[in-house]
């Protein structure tokens, strides 16, 4: 009874760990993200970004890089440059070094210069 | 507050001095005030405006940050600021020198200019002249600072600032004295139990001089001959009377007493850490640390509360929540929380101090009442606890020592004026190999202080039965130490919220 409680609760935590955005900016681009494992847990974790127009076309970008804060003030950040799987598709690997609530920020770079950022909370990040 | 204090040397004779300097020449290794520069700054009137004066600063921006800067909170000089550098430096200045942020307190220096203006009318209440409102203020802080999150807000600390000065002016701009230092200041607390084992105490140089005096401008201010009740020098606004005074309790070190001595017999002298808990002398504007319990309460709080705040950033609690809350068949985070701060708060030290007690008093056969004793050897905690906070802020503090660089940079960015450069995220601290180490040296230390408390205590206690005092109260103190070093081993895990939903 209790292990299917805390299965519950585990779940129920995962779910509310925000792990797929989709805010569409002012210039049409939307930035979808997926992050794996989910639970999320310390140790390697993948980023997933799709960049798209308005009529759902792959956007390429010139660069992409991703930051992961914790929620705590004070602790190391960890930095990712994302490659590119396929046109509109990116892949970034971070290194969750500790449990607890963390922040992904996605820093992209269109061509022309322009600059997008999306921030995604990442809760509850297992220690084990 | 009371001003009337016993002059020792009127009804002949000192006070007991706990540490034997009655039959010395006073004779201090090290007087801080005669060091050159630094003595002539300190002792100039105006110095502790001008060290309050860039804290003052530096919290305006931490609340205007807090406020509209960014929302991420590593990225925010009122989180950056407040939960890494602060509290981490507060507790090594406490440790190395001594009370020297409650000096430089910004609260302090906008009171001041207040009371310019505002003259308080009031003393404050003769019931409330005691420890037991910081007490529940510094417990509700801890709770709150877990419950809320309050590191990951940027914004709540922001308010939490706002909030003490709002507290500060409205307290002070109503009660005459230093009612919100002595009777509710929950850091200004935290400062005086941590400031009992630091190097350094405001002192009387030469206790002759002080036999001689008869104006006692140390407590009552120097006062315009021809007007008695214009004050041109304040004297002490906590009510403690120099030559009586032992220790640091209550002390902000705001040199009150040295620019009004005008004997020039005041000084920031040295001694040995933690000498003050190892006896038990009258202490003037506290009485004897035994007999009251509001300190000693106010001294478990310190102490268990650094288990209890570091115990909020480890994995196992939220383990612990998630058994209650399923238990329970509570599912708010509130009173999952309440119930494990009434654990480790009230339930956990009643039960280890009681039980020490009472073994000590059926075992060693101490001639002292149940109650007593135990407020009596409570604060030989000190050092543990103190070692615990250092471990905890000093983790924070080293490990991200370098945050402000880049969050500073990052600010000027904000206000389109770059001139220290692009942000340097990457810029973050000692690693914590290095880190840890340091660590384990705050708690060792604080157990070897505490253990050598619990000793003298013994020894005076009963010469013939020493150890059988010492046992059990040792044995408290090591288990708070190995609990302490299981804490510091755990894996990091700092959540905001640990209820789902």
């Amino acid at each position: 009874m209790v292990n299917a409680s805390l299965l519950l609760l585990a779940e129920a935590l995962a779910m509310t760990a925000c792990h797929r955005t989709r805010p569409i900016d002012d210039a049409g681009i939307s930035i979808q993200q997926r992050i794996t494992p989910q639970p999320p847990r310390v140790g390697p974790a993948s980023v997933a970004i799709q960049l798209s127009d308005a009529a759902a076309r792959p956007v390429e970008a010139v660069r992409i890089t991703v930051e992961a804060d914790m929620s705590h003030p004070g602790m190391s950040p960890v930095f990712a440059e994302a490659r590119k799987e396929k046109p509109g598709d990116y892949l970034a690997t971070l290194n969750l070094n500790m449990g607890g609530d963390w922040v992904v920020l996605t820093h992209v770079e269109l061509p022309g210069g322009k600059k997008l950022e999306r921030q995604m909370d990442l809760r509850g990040v297992a220690s084990r | 507050m009371p001003a009337t204090i016993p002059n020792p040397s009127r009804s002949g004779g000192h006070f007991d001095d706990p540490f034997g300097r009655d039959d010395e020449p006073d004779n201090h290794g090290f007087d801080l005030l005669r060091v050159p520069l630094i003595g002539s700054f300190l002792s100039w009137r105006h110095s502790r405006t001008v060290l309050q004066i860039p804290v003052l600063l530096v919290s305006v921006a931490m609340i205007v940050h807090g406020l509209l800067g960014p929302s991420l909170a590593p990225k925010n000089l009122a989180t950056v600021l407040g939960w890494v550098h602060f509290r981490g430096a507060l507790v090594l200045v406490l440790l190395c020198a001594g009370n020297f942020f409650c000096l430089a307190c910004p609260f302090m220096l906008v009171r001041n200019a207040m009371r310019r203006f505002i003259q308080p009318r009031f003393n404050w209440p003769r019931p409330l002249r005691n420890k037991w409102i910081p007490v529940g203020l510094f417990a509700l802080i801890l709770f709150s600072y877990e419950l809320f999150s309050m590191w990951s807000s940027p914004w709540i600390t922001a308010w939490v600032i706002v909030g003490y000065f709002a507290a500060v002016l409205v307290i002070d701009g109503l009660f005459k004295h230093a009612a919100f230092c002595k009777f509710v200041c929950p850091i200004g607390q935290f400062n005086f139990i941590a400031a009992t084992v630091s190097p350094t105490e405001v002192a009387v140089r030469d206790h002759e001089v002080c036999d001689s005096c008869r104006t006692n401008d140390c407590i009552r201010g120097r006062r315009e001959p021809a007007a008695d009740l214009v004050i041109l020098q304040r004297g002490c606004e906590l009510a403690l009377f120099q030559p009586a005074k032992v220790g640091n309790m209550d002390c902000t070190f705001c040199l009150d007493c040295v620019h009004a001595c005008p004997h020039d017999n005041v000084g920031i002298l040295s001694r040995l850490p933690a000498s003050e808990l190892m006896t038990d002398p009258q202490r003037s504007g506290i009485g004897f640390f035994s007999r009251r319990k509001d300190i000693a309460a106010l001294t478990v709080v310190f102490c268990f509360g650094a288990l209890m705040n570091a115990f909020g950033m480890v994995s196992p609690v939220y383990a612990a929540e998630s058994w209650l809350s399923i238990k329970l068949h509570i599912h708010q985070e509130a009173p999952i929380l309440g119930l494990l701060f009434a654990f480790f708060l009230v339930v956990e030290p009643a039960v280890l101090l009681g039980l020490a007690g009472w073994v000590t008093l059926a075992w060693a056969g101490v001639r002292r009442a149940w109650l007593p004793l135990i407020v009596r050897y409570t604060y030989a905690l000190v050092p543990l606890g103190f070692g615990m906070w250092l471990a905890h802020y000093g983790y924070h503090f080293f490990t991200g020592l370098y945050t402000i660089v880049p969050v500073t940079q990052s600010a000027f960015v904000d206000l389109g004026w770059p001139i220290l450069g692009d942000p340097r995220w990457t810029l973050v601290g000692l690693p914590q190999a290095i880190v840890q180490p340091i660590e384990f040296g705050f708690l060792l230390l604080g157990l070897a202080g505490s253990l050598s408390i619990v000793w003298r205590l013994a020894e005076d206690d009963s010469e013939d039965h020493a150890l059988r005092v010492f046992t059990p109260w040792a044995t408290v103190c090591v288990l708070l130490f190995l609990a302490s070093l299981w804490l510091m081993t755990q894996p990091m895990d700092m959540r905001a919220t640990i209820m789902a939903g």
